[in-house]
């Protein structure tokens, strides 16, 4: 049985137009987002690591192997089942950084450009001939199908639709930073053909080469030598090796890295894929026996690797053989488009930008995109030639195996990134070069080229893979033991390893806010492209533009680099940040940033267990006690940088912690910088009650203050100054209160003794006064009588004004009378009394007053408040001037403002004015007891007053005084007269 | 080095499974897809394990 080409390349071809359709589909949003962003999508992606040596050599490899087959599908299974431990820390930290391959990653934690290079070039000679694995498995297979075909014309034709595709759908976006939906989308719709194809050609295999599952069975146990190979031990430490070259390959090779980090949308989906794509892997590899069995039971002629193919054919089933087709296709392209894009990543940012890059006047984003491009085209024909010229095909299977395991050097670097921060560049550098000549010379050399340049004795490959891991490791170990990390990586060294805390410095920075970032940016990037990167970061960080404050400002470099890492690759993002947006002279490399601990702590807090938890609970347990403190804690670094404001300084100064923590003292503004910043420098440990004014109010502040001296330990930064705040406002006001109050008690309880003694000897004055008034006939001795009874009802008046403030104080709440008073009614009633008595001034009253303004009390206690008011008002009022009367509601208090267009009240008088017998009035105008009635009376009313100036007029600003009474609410009222 | 408690448990439940499996897994007149079972049962406690496992943003 064989195809015609015409049928091959249609099916072929209008596959790969599917591919596209997918990605074209997904890219419109034509396909519901949360399928797109669904787990399950991201587990098929993954699955793309099952290539041509899965679909095609897992048969063949079975054959020779028995249950060793399995070892590949073991070993990468095995990275996903212990994810935790390797590829959710690996996952935190590229998205953190932006790092899309592993030399991205290895130049990040050994801040090294040449750490980056190294790997690329080594994954550019261990990865090629897989690339060209697939173009021959794809090519073989149409020859198998149509000897008569052309396998290099389809070979091209498929190297350039995976050239166009990669180039659409991988490069679509111009940053190259955001994930590629569309591609992920059609990854992940080519593994599902290809393990679906792969379960249909097991089931053909059972059904038709057996005829059911028994019969398989009975077949199979009629084979021993069959069974024999199957369950046979591998020689000691094969399988291992193969495990152990698999289970690196999960973070080692740069598809699979692209794959699990790059377009991972969220670290549940990692989760999923712990145990999915082992699933994924075991429902793979499950058919391979049955097809090879069903294929060895044919007696085909042709290479077991090509079994899933060639099975239709050797069963006379077209429509098996071109499933079997298809799924090849799928298993061969989408290993081709996500290496392709891997790799052109690494190179574009670790062989090409170290030498070549865009200047500041042209646009970056465009010049990358295009180089990015010319290198996916280089890499799938660069991958074609190495398919295309050998004569042996077999090499290219066997180099391309070779090269798998070239990934194992780069085992003991990840491991070390994580969890041994002493690992230094040099000692990566000196491990990975020595385990990669083992391996070129006494792997890929021979195999490459067919010839053994140099003999290590008789060892096999397994033990040359061994040599070459345990040379790299110890190596590594030892020169990293013995030598200096910089500074630089010890930074990177915490940040990555999983055990240890992150430090960040707490330095500034020479530019001060997000605009000096732009032009300091714009000087390699150009203006255009500085700003967009700058408000990219501004955005991903939810950050104000206009926010300088230092964390802020360290926290929108941070993520700068991260996001230029992103675009230009770790190294050259960290050399352009670190020239352009440098720390100032004084920082201090290391210093502890407690906010960045504690936020770390908080997100580890969930795997905190045992004593490392009942710590954390202490730290937490001290933390609120010292945020709830109801005295204001002000923590200040050595460099005067904010590091605690608890809630009682929220309240004190309106300031949140998070607005204050961060920012240099000085920027928290006066009068609270003045007022710490003189405390701190001052010798004192304590000044008592400070007063100063804060927005037009007098305050009162105790300040103490702690000196934390320097620790020994060169690791530990927390000298500082802890400052604490006691808020003596109210204490100062409620004892001034007591001392007017009992000021009026005295003078309350003098005025009714005088009144009293008085009261009797003026009273018994005017009766003789009158009796000599109406008695005598005398005109002159009438009329001083009628001046006596004028100046004792004078002294009447005076005595009854005593005794009225007299009473004023004493009222209680059952001497007073509690009746809804409408406030509009009392203010006319008032103005009517005064109007009885003008004193020849022409007044104009403006009232605007709420209808429904109302008060519970005594009406006569409003009523007398507003007279005095109303009168004062008139007295300080030029001719025909307004007084202004207002009455609103303001919240659950009604507010009654009387305004004159006076001289008004001078500040040095004002507060004296509620005192007693205090007045400016002429003598014989005024008692002084006016104001201080309307106090006690207020009180009485469970109200308040205040006196402002009515304008800003400088000359008469006037008087406005200001009463506040709760607000009588009717449905508050009947709701409780209900209860 | 932390060790999250669904790691540990899938760790160690396939440590003992191959351990107390692996003479049954390859025994001669045993069925072929006996390695096939222990991989599943494998994949499901680890399924198991991580159903609620929270991100551990470290």
């Amino acid at each position: 049985m064989s195809f015609e080409l015409s049928t091959l390349f249609a099916l072929g071809i209008g596959y790969l137009l599917v591919l596209f359709a997918v990605a074209y589909i997904t890219e419109r949003g034509w396909i519901p987002e949360k399928i797109v962003r669904h787990p399950l999508v991201y587990v098929l992606s993954l699955g793309m690591f099952a290539s041509v040596w899965s679909y095609y050599a897992a048969t063949g490899n079975a054959f020779r192997d028995g249950y060793g087959y399995l070892a590949s599908f073991i070993g990468i299974s095995m990275a996903f089942l212990l994810s935790p431990l390797m590829l959710r820390p690996i996952l935190n930290l590229t998205k953190t950084y932006q790092l899309s391959s592993l030399a991205d990653l290895l130049a990040f934690r050994y801040r090294s450009p040449v750490a980056g290079t190294l790997t690329t070039l080594i994954m550019l000679i261990g990865v090629m001939p897989l690339l060209s694995l697939q173009i021959q498995a794809v090519a073989n297979t149409v020859g198998l199908l149509a000897p008569d075909a052309s396998q290099t014309v389809l070979a091209i034709t498929f190297c350039l639709f995976m050239t166009l595709f990669t180039i659409f759908f991988g490069t679509g976006k111009r940053s190259g930073r955001e994930r590629h939906e569309g591609l992920v989308m059609t990854i992940a719709f080519e593994s599902l053909v290809k393990l679906v194809a792969l379960l249909l050609i097991g089931w053909f295999a059972v059904y038709k080469g057996f005829g059911s599952f028994a019969a398989m069975e009975i077949w199979l146990n009629e084979q021993p030598e069959l069974l024999r190979r199957l369950k046979e031990p591998a020689p000691p430490g094969t399988f291992q090796v193969m495990v152990l070259v698999f289970f690196t390959a999960a973070v080692a090779t740069p598809h699979m890295f692209y794959m699990t980090f790059h377009e991972n949308n969220h670290p549940r989906a990692l989760n999923v894929a712990s145990w999915g794509l082992p699933l994924f892997f075991l429902l793979l590899s499950l058919p391979v026996l049955p097809i090879l069995w069903a294929g060895l039971k044919s007696g085909s002629l042709t290479p077991m690797e090509y079994y899933p193919v060639t099975l239709g054919m050797d069963y006379d089933s077209h429509l098996f053989t071109l499933i079997g087709f298809l799924g090849g296709l799928s298993a061969a392209s989408g290993l081709v488009i996500v290496i392709t894009l891997a790799l052109s990543t690494m190179c574009l940012n670790h062989l090409i930008l170290p030498v070549w890059q865009p200047t500041a006047r042209q646009n970056i984003y465009r010049w990358l995109l295009w180089k990015r491009r010319v290198l996916i085209t280089a890499l799938i024909w660069g991958g074609f030639l190495f398919y295309y010229i050998p004569s042996d095909s077999q090499s290219i299977r066997a180099v391309s195996n070779i090269g798998l395991i070239g990934s194992l050097q780069f085992l003991p670097a990840i491991i070390a990134l994580l969890y041994w921060p002493r690992g230094n560049k040099k000692g990566f550098m000196a491990g990975v070069a020595a385990g990669t000549l083992i391996w070129v010379v006494f792997l890929v050399l021979p195999v490459a080229t067919g010839i053994n340049y140099f003999t290590l004795g008789d060892m096999n490959t397994r033990e040359i893979v061994a040599l070459s891991l345990v040379s790299n490791v110890l190596l590594f170990v030892f020169v990293s033991v013995f030598t200096r990390s910089t500074n630089e990586e010890k930074i990177s060294a915490d940040i990555c390893s999983v055990d240890n805390l992150r430090r960040q410095r707490r330095a500034r920075l020479t530019a001060g806010s997000a605009d000096e970032f732009i032009s300091q940016l714009t000087k390699p990037l150009g203006e255009r492209t500085a700003t967009r990167e700058v408000m990219q970061a501004l955005r991903d960080l939810s950050m104000d533009k206009l926010d300088r404050r230092p964390k802020s400002l360290r926290l929108l470099r941070g993520r700068l680099e991260a996001n230029l890492s992103g675009l230009l690759g770790p190294a050259i993002a960290h050399d352009l940040i670190d020239r352009f947006l440098p720390y100032t002279a004084n920082s201090e490399p290391g210093a502890s940033d407690v906010a960045a601990i504690e936020h770390r702590i908080e997100a580890y807090r969930s795997n905190l267990s045992g004593m490392a938890a009942d710590l954390d609970n202490l730290r937490r347990y001290h933390r609120q006690i010292l945020m709830d403190l109801p005295l204001g804690v002000c923590s200040l670094g050595p460099d005067d940088q904010i590091i605690m404001w608890n809630n009682a300084m929220q309240e004190l100064t309106g300031l949140t912690s998070d607005e204050a923590v961060g920012l240099h003292l000085s920027e928290i503004g006066d009068p609270w910088y003045s007022l710490i910043n003189n405390f701190r420098d001052g010798d004192a440990a304590h000044q008592h009650k400070v007063t100063f004014t804060v927005n037009g109010s007098k305050r009162y502040i105790s300040l103490h203050k702690a000196v934390i001296e320097k620790s020994t330990s060169p690791s530990i930064r927390q000298d500082g100054v802890i400052v604490l705040l006691e808020d003596l406002t109210e204490t100062q006001l409620l004892e001034e209160e007591l001392a007017h109050s009992e000021r009026l008690a005295s003078i309350g309880r003098l005025a009714a003794g005088v009144a009293h003694e008085i009261g009797n000897p003026v009273t018994g004055i005017a009766c003789l006064a009158q009796n000599i008034r109406d008695e005598t006939q005398n005109d002159e001795l009438r009329t001083m009588a009628r001046q006596i009874i004028e100046q004792t009802d004078r002294t009447s008046r005076i005595v009854q004004s005593l005794v009225n403030f007299a009473h004023s104080g004493s009222h209680n709440s059952s001497d007073q009378r509690h009746e809804i008073v409408q406030i509009s009614k009392a203010i006319e009633e008032a103005i009517t009394l005064v109007s009885l008595n003008q004193k020849g001034k022409y007044l104009n009253f403006a009232i605007e007053c709420e209808e429904d303004a109302r008060i519970l009390g005594d009406s006569q206690q409003l009523l007398q408040i507003l007279v005095n008011l109303i009168n004062n008002a008139r007295d300080a009022s030029p001719e025909e001037s307004t007084i202004r009367i207002q009455c609103e509601r303001i919240a659950a208090s009604i507010q009654i403002s009387v305004s004159d267009q006076g001289t008004g009240i001078p500040d040095i008088i004002r507060d004296r004015v509620f005192e007693p017998f205090f007045t400016t009035k002429e003598p014989g105008e005024g008692t002084g007891l006016g104001l201080a009635l309307v106090y006690s009376l207020v009180e009485n009313l469970g109200g308040h007053i205040d006196i402002m100036d009515a304008s800003d007029d400088q000359d008469n600003p006037g008087t406005r005084v200001i009463l506040s009474f709760p607000c009588y609410d009717v449905e508050h009222a009947s709701n409780r007269v209900s209860q | 080095m932390y060790l999250p408690s669904s790691t540990l448990i899938v760790i160690v439940f396939t440590y003992l499974l191959f351990l107390l499996g692996m003479e049954w897994m390859i025994q001669a007149d045993g069925a072929w897809y006996r390695p096939f079972l222990l991989c599943f049962l494998v994949i499901a406690i680890a399924a198991w394990s991580y159903r609620e496992q929270n991100s551990d943003e470290l």
